[in-house]
């Protein structure tokens, strides 16, 4: 029995393998350019640059914890299908690296921070980090919470567009333009509103550390960090939820700030001890299904938004 | 024909058939140990005790598997030590073990200043994600430890069930036994990083069990345990393709379709 079915096997997969020797590897049945993006807000930012000539797709759904992800075979068929693929970088795809990797299929792969300085975790006491430049040796990923940072992201993605399908180049360019305007305005109008919160209130208190590049534009001071780390497998000791509870007293920060699918019992916590607000509705890694962060710009306004009103 | 072959036109769906089939074959006939001494919850723990490892290796920029697989000999190893001569159980022992190695994992992640996404979940794998040096890498050593396992299949069930036999015949049991657990410490690991936590687990502990509702010998133990272990994974991927649904899962559910159809045939007959 078993062998009768080893040798079935055996056929299944020299006959698959015959076939796709044969040329009819997977190709989009109508031509058509097909865009993928791993996030949400890659895809809203594509989708700009690209405009009505392509359709850009997200592999990841909307609102969903990258970690809770798990791909189903439809899903990996888009990755091999895909002729251009964008990601972030920075390692922050790690979680559906080895889909990337080895999904198969021919296509361009994009990472949107090329060019850009990651920045690195700050308090290194140097103990573990001996031997910069290692392959996971990666800073902090969150640059598109800085759309100044994002322009790099849209040349990159706009010059990505153009290598696949150089016949939109003028189409791609156009659409950058306009959108790298729009990117600059949304800048503006976020100094416009962080100007009302006093200097001395532009205090930040986070999950994890995913505002730095957000705080460094706009004047913020990152007091502390929970989670002093990107790895949810990581929890806080009780020393540091006292350092945390001791940092948001001293500096008189009014509130903590926290991503819509993060955990909010310790910053709860948290702010019992202290008597401050949280805030945990922030998005920083997702778009939503419809307002209030259906787009990227309106996700930066939604997140600006509640910041300014907590701390005003 | 095109209903069994469309979804092999594809290379991650060829890979991932391939892995989930060595495996399925390589957990269901470690499993067979595993259900009849008792560990079931092994794959699940060993999961988690490799923890304190891949943060070893991470830290001193080392190959996160193999930290993870020398973390999970270590752990092994310690499970045999005190369950020498049944001092403890073997599934206490695991028991302990595995919250200790968890633990002591987590409080080194904590006191890590990193980005790093999830260090566990990095060797995790997804039967999707496959890629051609996974293959070779759990091709190779499924066809080490089976060849040990043939080698040594009548110490290992001497071993397992006539301790008494053991002692009369002078077999080294204790080493035989400890090389046992490392055999199934390796397993699970490469389990993991190839297909994930999930399958890993079930297909060591299902398909075992299914088998024993049908045969209580341990050779036709294995066999059965290895057919059903295969076809599961061949039937669940198919399923996972044309009903779109996470491939682990649907292979995990499969597996347990048929543990349920065992347990119905054995009723029936009984009966």
């Amino acid at each position: 029995m078993k062998k009768i079915f080893n040798s079935i096997f055996v056929i299944l997969i020299l006959a698959a393998l015959f076939l796709t020797g044969c040329g009819s590897a997977p190709q989009s049945s109508d031509g058509a350019l097909r865009v993928l993006t791993s996030t949400t807000f890659l895809a809203d930012i594509a989708q700009n640059v690209a405009g009505d000539r392509v359709q850009v797709e997200s592999l990841l759904p909307v609102g969903i914890d990258p970690h809770a992800y798990q791909a189903s075979p439809s899903d990996v068929a888009k990755i091999s299908e895909s002729n251009l693929l964008i990601i972030n970088g920075m390692e922050y795809e790690q979680f559906i690296e080895s889909l990337l990797e080895n999904a198969g299929g021919e296509h361009l792969v994009i990472k949107a921070s090329t060019g850009l300085e990651p920045r690195q975790m700050e308090e290194n006491d140097g103990e573990t980090e001996s031997g910069a430049g290692s392959e996971h040796e990666a800073g902090d990923p969150h640059m598109w919470l800085d759309p100044n940072l994002v322009i790099t992201y849209v040349e990159n993605i706009r010059d990505g567009l153009i290598e696949v399908d150089p016949g939109g180049a003028e189409i791609y360019k156009a659409n950058a333009d306009a959108y790298i305007s729009q990117l600059k305005d949304l800048d503006a109008w976020i100094v416009e509103q962080v100007n009302s919160v006093p200097a001395e209130r532009r205090l930040l208190v986070t999950n994890h550390e995913a505002l730095g590049y957000f705080a460094e534009r706009y004047g913020f001071e990152v007091v502390d960090t929970i989670l002093p780390s990107f790895s949810s497998e990581a929890s806080a000791s009780a020393q540091e939820i006292a350092a945390a509870v001791e940092a948001v007293k001293s500096s008189g920060a009014p509130a903590i700030f926290l991503g819509e699918v993060e955990n909010a019992d310790l910053a709860n916590q948290i702010a019992e001890e202290t008597g401050v607000k949280v805030v945990n509705d922030l998005y920083l890694e997702s778009l939503t299904d419809g307002a209030p962060a259906a787009m990227y710009i309106d996700m930066m306004k939604h997140n600006v938004m509640r910041i300014v009103d907590a701390l005003k | 024909m095109t209903f069994l072959l469309e979804p092999l036109t594809y290379q991650f769906m060829q890979r991932g058939l391939l892995a989930s089939v060595i495996v399925g074959v390589l957990c269901a006939v470690m499993g067979t140990y595993v259900v009849l001494r008792g560990m079931a919850f092994l794959g699940d723990a060993m999961a988690h005790a490799i923890l304190p490892g891949v943060a070893i290796a991470y830290i001193f920029k080392g190959d996160l598997l193999i930290g993870a697989g020398v973390a999970a000999v270590v752990v092994a190893l310690i499970i045999g030590f005190f369950s020498k001569d049944g001092a403890v159980k073997e599934d206490t022992a695991i028991g302990i073990l595995f919250a200790a190695a968890l633990s002591l994992g987590v409080a080194l992640i904590s006191t890590m200043q990193t980005y790093a996404v999830d260090l566990s979940h990095i060797l995790f794998g997804n039967v999707l994600g496959v890629s051609p040096s996974d293959l070779w890498l759990i091709g190779g050593l499924s066809f080490a430890i089976l060849l040990i396992v043939a080698v040594l299949f009548k110490p290992f069930l001497v071993i397992s069930f006539d301790p008494v036999l053991a002692a009369t015949l002078r077999l080294p049991a204790e080493l035989l036994r400890n090389l046992m657990l490392v055999l199934l410490a390796l397993t699970v690991v490469v389990s993991l990083q190839t297909v994930g936590v999930s399958l890993a687990a079930a297909m060591l502990v299902t398909p075992a069990a299914t088998a024993y509702l049908l045969t209580r010998r341990l050779l036709p133990m294995m066999l059965v345990s290895a057919l059903i272990g295969a076809l599961s994974s061949v039937i669940g991927l198919y399923l996972s393709y044309y009903l779109n649904i996470v491939s682990g899962s649907a292979i995990v559910l499969t597996a347990t379709l048929f543990f349920l159809l065992g347990f119905l045939w054995k009723r029936m007959k009984s009966i």
